[in-house]
């Protein structure tokens, strides 16, 4: 959870204080959870978490997005990538600026639909798609750099 | 075939459930107790130590007060107050001043070289009015130094009674 919280907020004491709210709201609404299987209790945590960190970036300040092209011609090495550290991939998220962040966590990471993110978000669709696009970009540029090593 | 999504997502979410990231969990859990109330309570029980406390300082004081003043039955004391007007304190005054000046009698006449001031009798009583005379003396600043205290007040009077009378034998040795 915390890494998750963390991959959306980018800050230590921040990602702290939204995980303790999102644990408070866990503990005050642990009633309404119905189990449903097993990792469902893990799931209904997940989410809560994860609210409760779009929650926070929305709070904040307006959700820094722009609108750009939506053409890409990425291309990825894919082998190199898959030979890339963990740790490596997580920082260069980490590097991305919050918009850009937030869509591409949600989209790739979480599995969300353009739809879905733009209501999170409160965001149009298409720029939740070219937020991706551009996020994608700049992920692709960092670890270029990293494989060319 | 693994999309780049696959991937980059297998790969990120591998690190979810490694403590990558270190915490200090004392300062989260103290978060976390204060926005429950914790401190609320760990207030209200500061203040619930703090009167027991107090109470029983106030108990051992309280023992303390009736074992010393209270438990020892030679230790009652009994208070008079009164107001003294003005022509009786000037009387208290002349009675001071009186004590003074029978002792300047008896000790000018002894001067003159009188036959009775060396009698072993005599002499003896004078002693005597010396050793009370300083014992008042250091009553007096007993008394300036720890107040009025009831013991050093009924000591006080009971030496000066004393007093009175030693020069009373002295006076009555003399003028005999």
């Amino acid at each position: 959870m915390t890494r998750m919280c963390y991959r959306y907020i980018k800050d230590e004491s921040e990602t702290m204080l939204v995980l303790n709210e999102g644990f408070l709201k866990i503990y005050r609404n642990i009633a309404q959870f119905e189990y449903r299987g097993e990792g469902g209790l893990t799931a209904w945590v997940k989410k809560v978490m994860l609210n409760e960190a779009l929650g926070y970036l929305r709070k904040r300040k307006p959700l820094h997005v722009s609108s750009l092209d939506e053409s890409s011609d990425l291309s990825w090495d894919y082998i190199a990538l898959e030979n890339l550290e963990a740790e490596y991939i997580f920082q260069a998220i980490l590097s991305l600026p919050e918009g850009y962040r937030a869509v591409f966590n949600l989209s790739v990471i979480e599995g969300f639909s353009h739809k879905e993110i733009a209501e999170k978000l409160g965001i149009a669709e298409s720029t939740s798609r070219s937020q991706l696009v551009q996020a994608k970009r700049r992920l692709q540029s960092i670890l270029i750099k990293e494989i060319c090593r | 075939m693994k999309t780049l999504d696959d991937i980059l997502r297998e790969k990120v979410t591998s690190l979810d459930s490694m403590p990558e990231l270190s915490w200090n969990e004392d300062d989260l859990w103290q978060t976390l107790q204060s926005e429950l109330g914790y401190q609320n309570l760990k207030k209200s029980r500061g203040r619930t130590m703090l009167w027991s406390s107090i109470a029983a300082a106030v108990s051992i004081v309280t023992v303390v007060f009736i074992k010393v003043f209270i438990a020892d039955p030679g230790a009652t004391i009994t208070y008079t107050h009164y107001v003294e007007d003005a022509e009786t304190a000037m009387l208290d005054e002349n009675e001071a001043g009186s004590d003074e000046g029978a002792r300047e009698l008896i000790e000018s006449m002894c001067l003159s070289d009188l036959e009775i001031c060396k009698t072993p009798e005599f002499i003896e009583l004078k002693d005597q009015l010396d050793e009370v005379a300083e014992e008042i003396e250091s009553l007096d600043q007993m008394i300036a130094m720890y107040g009025e205290d009831p013991a050093l007040a009924r000591s006080k009077t009971e030496i000066e009674n004393f007093k009175s009378e030693i020069m009373y034998q002295l006076i009555q040795i003399i003028t005999s």
